[in-house]
């Protein structure tokens, strides 16, 4: 029985959503805790890349730069205008879809190492606003918040960021299901081929640039009221690369690989720090090694094995 | 003039000096086969990808049932009824080969949505791809992306079937499943411009003919007559005709 | 006016690097996001060669050649290859491929670095004692080794240009460049000649790298700006155009010392940016490139 491929994928989030669900039953360390809160939020803006360079194929090196956005945003309305984290967070979302709109509509015509080309210079330009507007944003200081639970343990944090990601991947899978996915794979593919059969190459673009961003933005906005803290470090480039390394590590263009990747990448590197060794440079080593031998990533390939087994 | 199925009307296409066709215009009526001939780099692709939207003409017009669709983007186009098949294979090689099937007819929407599937599977039959249709279509071989290729056009019910050169490259036996496949669409009342090299088929296929060179149209008409023309052998064959 | 010179110096230095990036994407029409830590290596062998070992800085920077030739061999060889052999399986993916490897690769170099050596800078000595002054004319007054890096820069510059454009070898890279099917079948091993281009790209890289140590230090991030600037020159110039790469390299260098002096020096890094994405936008073929036809 040959099952469809995004069940499974549907599937499997199902079972690690279940497992992590578990996890504060066995795991009491705030710690601990608070690298899997950490690890969620780059699951989440690993997926939202995902949408975009995985599943669309348009390879946007600025995902962190939409956290940072999303981070600030929350962050100024609710430190200058007392807005509630939550109305905050909220507006992160409108702002960095805005954002994405106006990059995606940049990027429209450009492919390949021309638009990642862009997106870099965007993020570094977003990022020099930001931290050399020191008057609004503290710039290098950061800008300090307060939390979204006040005094609440980590444990809230932990449930709340899960639940964000199971509803977002639950859009997703309704999203790549429906004929939208075919029409953003399509133009991954081939988009001069996808338009001359009728995809509306530019609009269906322009969504996925606006989604993502917007995916990036709401995790940004999360993430600064966890941590309390927006700085400019949140949308250096690294950070960006950390993001889609997961998402590439974990299986890019499905749906569950970004989330298996940022699951199991944060808390390893947080091991791996514990032994002195670089976690970067594993991590970077890995990316190379899943793209250059291994380009299906983790769950790629195990969705792969299932099929031949079946 | 205009209320024919596809008129084109003195196009002209410039590529920053490169003049790629001059002062084109003929009209094709519903339900004819047309080849489209010439040499190499007489301009064919360049027509078909003015026809398709890709870029607008330097001058002149092109009509598809009345409507003006110079200067539309090709999606455009293509809900207005126009498929294409391309000189070099495009397919969209991650999904698979049903997927393929299935972006354009949902993009084009000119057939309900709960049909869909159904022509997909039934087209892919006739193709004999049946057996491939949950494969990723990029581990198709050649011939079988091209034949892929080929049944995505006939997916939505076009109005009008460019096919740029459908059988370069393709086995024998496969040939002759797109040349039934053609000729079935064509008995059924659809238009098709055939665009190929492969002479013998044309002529044996089409009944009507147009020939270009050099970004011009050089004759057109029922095919027996155009092929014995000099001027098209002398297009194809340089000097050599002379000396037949 | 020493802003003018100022630039031209520096552009000549950025020329070194943007050439190298150009022959790259010419040649195998890949954008290497790794650039900058050629250059990162190549600070990094002058600064410690000439620490260490004493010896003279000029024969150093022959070291420095070497290795930059020897590293970016192994680079095509191991990362490079399957973007043109194993052409059907990823002919659909290319550019992710690329974008995504020399990605990687540009963090576990910077990583690496910072494993071996520790993040904090390594300063490399000048090419000639670094008090001296030198008097030019009654113009400028500047330091004598950046004299002489600009001269050996220069001086490395042209003869690469004159290379690349008129020698046997350069018509070779450029007949890959511009068809590699076609050069390969008129005989050319197309794999061999990006092999090395991929090394002299590396070799020059790390030779702005090695004269330009003295002034930025040899650091795990050293390379990031610069391989931005020769994105922002490499698009400038023109994707792939060797004489656009070079006029870019001299423009960007000056308008930056302008920018940094008369408009705003915070702000100074952030020009080229702009400057890139309105020519990304506006003019991708920047001003010598071609424009790529896709149907």
């Amino acid at each position: 029985m040959r099952m469809e491929k995004r069940k499974l994928d549907l599937l499997v989030s199902v079972v690690v959503f279940c497992l992590m669900a578990l996890v504060p039953v066995f795991v009491k360390s705030a710690y601990w805790l608070g690298v899997l809160v950490v690890a969620l939020y780059f699951s989440l803006a690993a997926m939202g890349w995902n949408l975009l360079g995985g599943f669309t194929g348009q390879f946007s090196i600025a995902p962190a730069t939409f956290c940072m956005i999303g981070m600030y945003t929350s962050a100024m309305l609710v430190h200058y205008l007392h807005w509630s984290p939550v109305a905050g967070i909220l507006m992160s979302i409108v702002a960095t879809a805005i954002v994405g709109l106006l990059l995606g509509w940049v990027c429209l015509r450009l492919r390949g190492p021309y638009l990642a080309l862009t997106t870099i210079g965007f993020a570094e330009i977003v990022r020099g606003l930001i931290r050399f507007s020191y008057d609004i944003t503290r710039g290098d200081l950061g800008l300090s918040v307060p939390k979204l639970f006040g005094g609440g343990g980590h444990v809230t944090y932990f449930y709340t960021f899960l639940g964000v990601v199971v509803l977002v991947q639950l859009l997703l899978y309704f999203l790549i299901r429906s004929r939208v996915g075919l029409y953003l794979q399509s133009i991954r593919d081939d988009d001069v081929a996808a338009s001359g059969r009728g995809v509306n190459v530019v609009g269906w673009k322009t969504l996925a640039f606006t989604l993502s961003s917007l995916i990036c933005g709401l995790s940004g906005g999360l993430y600064v009221h966890f941590i309390g803290l927006a700085s400019p470090e949140t949308g250096l480039i690294i950070q960006s690369g950390l993001i889609i390394g997961m998402a590439v590590i974990g299986g890019m263009g499905t749906l569950t690989g970004p989330l298996i990747g940022g699951l199991l990448l944060q808390p390893l590197s947080e091991l791996v720090r514990e032994f002195g060794v670089q976690h970067m440079l594993i991590f970077s080593l890995l990316i190379i090694l899943a793209i250059r031998f291994w380009r299906e990533g983790l769950y790629g390939s195990f969705r792969k094995v299932l099929a031949r087994v079946s | 003039m205009k209320d024919r199925l596809l008129a084109i009307c003195g196009i002209s296409k410039n590529f920053g000096g490169l003049q790629a066709l001059l002062d084109v215009s003929f009209e094709i009526e519903e339900g004819e086969l047309v080849g489209l001939i010439g040499p190499n780099g007489s301009g064919k692709t360049t027509l078909l990808n003015l026809i398709n939207g890709y870029y607008p003409p330097t001058e002149g017009q092109i009509f598809l049932d009345g409507h003006r669709i110079d200067g539309l983007s090709p999606n455009q186009v293509a809900k207005l009824g126009v498929s294409r098949m391309f000189q070099a294979t495009r397919i969209f090689p991650r999904m698979t080969v049903l997927e393929n099937m299935l972006t354009v007819a949902y993009a084009v929407g000119r057939i309900p949505s709960g049909e869909i599937e159904r022509r997909a599977r039934e087209i892919l039959e006739r193709l004999n791809l049946e057996r491939m249709i949950h494969e990723e279509a990029g581990s198709l071989s050649g011939g079988q992306r091209k034949i892929l290729e080929f049944g995505t056009c006939f997916m939505s019910e076009p109005k009008l079937v460019l096919l740029d050169e459908p059988f370069a490259s393709i086995h024998p036996d496969l040939k002759g499943v797109l040349e039934e496949f053609m000729r079935a669409h064509y008995e059924r009342g659809g238009t098709i411009v055939l665009v190929s090299h492969d002479i013998p088929s044309v002529v044996a296929a089409c009944p009507r003919v147009i020939v270009l060179n050099a970004g011009q149209v050089i004759a057109d008409g029922p095919t027996q007559e155009v092929i014995r023309k000099d001027e098209v052998a002398e297009a194809y064959l340089g000097g050599f005709a002379q000396g037949r | 006016m020493d802003v003018l010179i100022t630039g031209i110096i520096m552009g000549t230095f950025y020329a070194l690097l943007a050439l190298g990036l150009s022959l790259i994407f010419g040649c195998l029409k890949v954008v290497n996001f790794a650039h900058g830590e050629f250059f990162m290596i190549g600070a990094y062998v002058y600064a410690l060669i000439a620490l260490k070992v004493g010896m003279n800085p000029f024969l150093v920077l022959i070291w420095v050649v070497a290795f930059g030739l020897i590293i970016g061999l192994i680079v095509e060889r191991l990362l490079m290859r399957p973007l043109y052999q194993k052409y059907t399986e990823w002919g659909a993916m290319r550019d992710e491929y690329a974008i995504i490897v020399t990605f990687g690769l540009s963090l576990f170099l910077i990583n690496l670095a910072n494993q071996i050596f520790g993040p904090y800078p390594i300063s490399g000595p000048g090419l000639m004692p670094m008090k001296e002054r030198v008097l030019l004319g009654n113009i400028l007054m500047m330091s004598s080794h950046r004299l002489i890096a600009f001269c050996v820069g220069a001086g490395v510059l042209i003869v690469a240009f004159v290379l690349v454009r008129y020698s046997p070898w350069g018509k070779i890279i450029q007949a890959v460049s511009q068809n590699r099917f076609g050069a390969s079948i008129a005989g050319i091993n197309s794999t061999k000649v990006s092999s090395i281009v991929f090394a002299l790209s590396s070799a020059l890289a790390g030779l702005a790298g090695a004269l330009l140590c003295p002034i930025f230090s040899a650091e795990p991030f050293v390379g990031a700006l610069p391989a931005v600037k020769s994105f922002v020159i490499v698009v400038l110039g023109g994707m792939g155009s060797v004489p656009g790469s070079i006029l870019g390299a001299y423009l960007l260098g000056v308008l930056e010392q302008f920018g940094a002096v008369y408009i705003s020096y915070t702000y100074r890094d952030t020009f080229g940016f702009v400057i890139l994405i309105l020519f990304l936008v506006f003019r991708p073929q920047g001003l010598f490139g071609e424009k790529a036809r896709e149907v």
